[in-house]
């Protein structure tokens, strides 16, 4: 009989200033848990390697690679491949170090109209440069009217919509503050694009000056 | 602009006084339903972005599961909901609006509609319905034709739910149970239509699919065009195919009573 697989429980992370959080790993998305399980700091062995499933792929060049899959695996379904024409954007900013921060686009990237930053740019498109399948699209940035500004007047009529004030916005914690930033991004039409954090953090600083 | 193939040259014009349009890969095109994009947007309003790349591999494990996401949305999609929605009431709304607006509507298609309308050919939606779910009525096409003002040109929708009155979303029993697949919802269209004083030959069905579209409408007498324009299902009894709505703008043209 097929040894049980060690499986972890929770999550800890301990932050340098000695804070700690913890998750049950189960709770994690599941991506997040495969990402997780194959660093190498994760990755133990199997107490029995033999009763393991593997899947073993030959390229035309010779090139193989094996994979270990769940033992609850039985046979091969299908195989097939997508060829799709994908549009990536690309937002690049400068950093200090000389190693930009890449920001890819994967939401309807031809179709962005601004951008705010240290400015507000809007995004014209300029030329297509075609390199065999590969067509790069660039965008001319120019200086538009101020959308941060904006965004702060429309925090603000959001929040007197909403009967609260700037205050409540920046002392509310938790599930409270969830759920205000939720009522109150959805009156601004923003949406946090990868970390949902992002959102809580942005609306307290526009609201910083009220 | 030419119709782009012919199987009878001498067929290049229609005279006729009907006109049905398929709903799915014709009138509506599904192109823009990408995963990325449907999860992403639904996650993002929803204020979880971290768990987008978990719902879009989930659904594309089910997709392996069922073998196309056609099929999981025709019979499966339950489990949308349960293994990639995780029963959500407020994804699940989500989902079906996301659906809804990233369909797009065929190429050139309401600008043929507007020249088949101004010549006062009678204009029918004929749908299988099979992926939809909800009360008649309010189902994904009925909703689809309303949101994109199509209601302009199509007041009755054809299926083997009933024909439904697009404006006022009473059902008319009579195609219940008759499906496109097996022909006999094409019966009853012709002999409704004979009510009319339309014969089958001065009616013309498009659509893309052979099985459901063209073969069965053609054997009972329907003129039929096949759309290639989303999608090309192959050889037809198609008596035309077009790749492009703007070409029915020279193959149409109304017959005099």
């Amino acid at each position: 009989m097929a040894q049980q697989k060690i499986l972890p429980k929770t999550l800890t992370m301990t932050f340098d200033d000695g804070s700690r959080a913890e998750i049950g790993f189960e709770n994690l998305p599941l991506t997040l848990q495969a990402e997780l399980l194959r660093q190498p700091f994760a990755s133990f062995k199997s107490p029995a390697p033999q009763t393991e499933k593997y899947l073993v792929i030959e390229w035309k060049d010779g090139w193989r690679e094996v994979f270990q899959v769940p033992r609850t695996c039985t046979e091969v379904n299908r195989y097939y491949v997508i060829t799709r024409p994908e549009n990536c954007g690309r937002l690049s900013i400068k950093k200090e170090d000389g190693y930009p921060e890449l920001i890819e686009i994967d939401r309807d990237a031809l179709n962005l109209r601004r951008l705010a930053f240290t400015q507000t740019l809007n995004l014209d498109p300029a030329k297509s440069d075609r390199e065999g399948s590969k067509t790069e699209h660039h965008f001319v940035l120019e200086k538009g009217p101020d959308l941060l500004m904006e965004l702060k007047t429309a925090l603000r009529l959001a929040l007197h919509g909403e009967g609260e004030t700037a205050r409540t916005l920046q002392d509310a914690c938790d599930a409270a503050a969830t759920d205000l930033c939720m009522r109150l991004a959805g009156r601004l039409n923003l949406r946090a694009g990868r970390r949902r954090q992002d959102l809580q953090d942005f609306l307290v600083y526009l609201a910083a000056d009220e | 602009m030419a119709p782009s193939t012919y199987k009878d040259r001498e067929a290049s014009t229609m005279e006729v006084k009907w006109c049905g349009f398929d709903y799915g890969q014709c009138i509506m095109e599904p192109g823009g339903l990408r995963n990325p994009r449907v999860f992403g947007d639904l996650y993002k309003e929803l204020g979880k972005p971290e768990l987008i790349p978990e719902k879009v591999f989930k659904y594309r494990v089910l997709k392996e599961k069922y073998g196309t996401y056609g099929r999981i949305k025709e019979g499966h999609r339950d489990e949308i909901y349960a293994f990639v929605l995780d029963n959500d009431p407020v994804a699940i709304e989500l989902f079906s609006r996301k659906e809804q607006e990233l369909l797009d509507m065929g190429e050139g298609l309401e600008d043929a509609l507007v020249y088949i309308k101004s010549l006062g050919i009678e204009l029918q939606v004929v749908s299988e319905m099979k992926k939809t779910l909800g009360p008649v009525g309010t189902d994904i096409v009925s909703r689809f034709l309303k949101a994109r003002g199509l209601v302009a040109y199509f007041k009755e929708l054809v299926t083997p739910q009933g024909k439904i009155n697009l404006l006022d979303n009473s059902v008319d029993p009579k195609y219940v149970g008759h499906t496109k697949n097996d022909g006999t919802l094409y019966d009853v269209l012709a002999l409704e239509l004979a009510e009319r004083g339309i014969a089958p030959q001065e009616a013309v069905m498009v659509g893309d699919k052979p099985e459901t579209d063209i073969n069965p409408a053609h054997d009972r007498g329907f003129k039929t065009i096949q759309y290639t324009g989303f999608i090309d299902l192959g050889e037809s009894k198609a008596d035309l195919r077009i790749s492009s709505f703007a070409e029915l703008k020279n193959i149409l043209k109304k017959k005099d009573a």
